[in-house]
């Protein structure tokens, strides 16, 4: 066989191979149903990849859900616990829950149902509080929990919640199961002068700074911030300060939580009173989740700056010196031939 | 029907993973069949001659899966930005710093491909040249690997190369990855090294110019 018939035959095996692997990259990411996980997201039933499909990938987890309160008023707070063991998790140990207002696979949102998200799982608040949300799982067999934080929609009546989970086994299988129990959720209207709180929940504080919470209130005498450690037995208190310069749609309060000198998971609730005479009237917030971390380090512009420069300077100057010392030697004269 | 960034972000992270992981294993063949010339010579038989026919497949491979793999790079780098928060590169070091590794993987990679292209089948035909596609392609495969490290570490995920980082006592999450005292010092050495670098090809552009033409003759 000629050299150059070689140098062809060895081209196009070249190109099969990088073909191959080409192919297999991006088949193996559909294969493995983002193995890596999807994100947390906004997803109904099925989520839009459908991966996790059929009987064959049902799941053997065991999920229990609680909920703070089965009866709640309507523009209140429910808290949904979501508590998910396993024993086939994958090599990335990732769990994925949906918490739904239905099953059709369209517009299962809870808000669907009138429902808003004030926080998930993993502290996202707004429009980043997601109704499908991954965690890791320590290891096969542990418990994970999820979280949420929902507001009751305005319109009473009774409500159901669905509970999905999604993971993977140790043969890679995308599995999932349902939760099978009912979550039901009574909400009534609001009695008349009762106090309402509208509160943003905040996700993170930082390590010995003040973290200010900021809630809106109508026809309350006194508002009460409550904080503890997770899995703390007793709350802490302080009394909110009302800090309106005047008076719009309610009146604004505002306390802070002093975070300790380490990172910990603390929960928070807001509660208001009206004395009427006849007994106060109270309301209080679900139970948030703040989590208090070190403060991230400013980015030093200076130093990715002369690192970036020094990074390209020796790539620029070693292909340089090094297209000399190759270019200046035939081939014939180096002491080596693959 | 809208494009989900983020599946599009997970394609293009295995795309260039699984080329630069192609190209990588080639060289590392490259590097297998060189020593086992230099110590063994041809003895082995079948595995040698399997070796060998590895080898040869092997030197258009790493060209391909190179280009692919930057390609790669690249337009994970651009899915990766449109996922990114906004003001994340004024507010996070560890953004910076993959930015940087991105950076510093890319140009590595294109060196390796630039290096293939101008000296085609020969890229491998002498040890000097065989060294600078082992340095480039070892040291561009390292800086993507520390990508897809920080990149994990970003996703909230757990990075496998985390212990080795703690060994070394290198800080991603850090402003300066390495102590700025080092990096002083190599700043000034690879400036210095440019200086001479412009300082030698000036004297060789002089010693063209006045040398003859073999018209005069």
């Amino acid at each position: 066989m000629t050299r150059k018939r070689m140098n062809t035959k060895v081209k196009r095996i070249g190109s099969f191979i990088a073909f191959l692997a080409l192919s297999g990259v991006l088949v193996a990411g559909f294969v493995n149903a983002y193995s890596g996980g999807s994100g947390d997201d906004t997803q109904d039933y099925n989520c839009g990849t459908s991966c996790h499909l059929g009987d064959a990938n049902h799941g053997a987890g065991e999920i229990q859900v609680e909920l703070d309160k089965t009866s709640v008023l309507s523009g209140q707070n429910v808290a949904v616990t979501v508590n998910v063991t396993l024993v086939q998790l994958g090599s990335d140990s990732l769990v994925g829950v949906f918490v739904l207002g239905s099953q059709t696979g369209s517009d299962d949102h809870p808000s669907s149902q009138g429902w808003t998200i004030s926080q998930d799982p993993n502290g996202g608040v707004g429009d980043d509080a997601h109704n499908y949300v991954e965690k890791h799982s320590p290891a096969s067999g542990e418990t994970v929990t999820f979280k949420w934080s929902l507001v009751a929609p305005a319109t009473p009546g009774t409500y159901v919640l669905h509970v999905r989970v999604h993971h993977g086994s140790i043969a890679r299988n995308p599995l999932w199961e349902d939760y099978s129990g009912t979550i039901s959720v009574e909400v009534s209207p609001l009695p008349l002068g009762l106090p309402t709180i509208e509160h943003s929940p905040v996700s993170t504080g930082y390590v010995e700074e003040p973290t200010v919470m900021q809630a809106s209130v109508v026809n309350a005498t006194k508002v009460f911030l409550h904080w503890r450690e997770v899995g703390g037995s007793q709350f802490k208190s302080i009394e909110m300060t009302n800090t309106s310069i005047e008076d719009g749609n309610g009146w604004v309060f505002e306390g802070s939580i002093l975070a300790p000198g380490t990172e910990v998971q603390l929960e928070y609730r807001i509660i208001a009173n009206r004395d009427t005479g006849n007994g106060p009237l109270v309301t209080d917030t679900a139970v948030f989740t703040l989590s208090i971390q070190e403060r991230p380090e400013i980015p030093n512009m200076t130093a990715w700056i002369i690192q970036i420069v020094i990074v390209t300077e020796a790539v620029i100057f070693a292909g340089i010196i090094g297209y000399k010392i190759t270019k200046s030697k035939e081939p014939k004269e180096e002491d080596h031939d693959t | 029907m809208t494009l989900d960034m983020r599946a599009l972000h997970s394609v293009t992270i295995e795309l260039h993973g699984g080329m630069l992981t192609l190209a990588f294993i080639c060289i590392a063949i490259k590097v297998i069949d060189m020593l086992w010339g230099r110590f063994l010579g041809e003895k082995g038989g079948f595995l040698r001659r399997m070796l060998l026919k590895a080898s040869e497949y092997s030197s258009p491979t790493i060209l391909l899966a190179a280009i692919g793999g930057v390609v790669g790079l690249l337009l994970s780098a651009y899915t990766g930005a449109s996922l990114a928060p906004e003001g994340a590169l004024q507010t996070s070091s560890i953004t910076l710093n993959k930015v940087l590794v991105t950076v510093a993987a890319t140009e590595l990679w294109m060196l390796l491909i630039a290096f293939n292209l101008a000296y085609g089948d020969e890229s491998w035909n002498t040890r000097n040249r065989s060294l600078m596609m082992i340095f480039t392609g070892g040291l561009g495969y390292l800086f993507s690997i520390t990508g897809g490290s920080i990149g994990g570490t970003m996703a909230g995920k757990v990075s496998i190369m985390e212990p080795l980082w703690e060994l070394l006592g290198v800080d991603l999450h850090a402003s300066w990855i390495f102590p700025p005292e080092l990096l002083y010092v190599i700043l000034a050495v690879v400036s210095i090294i440019g200086v001479l670098l412009v300082i030698y090809s000036s004297k060789v552009l002089d010693a063209v110019s006045i040398r003859p033409s073999t018209s005069d003759k």
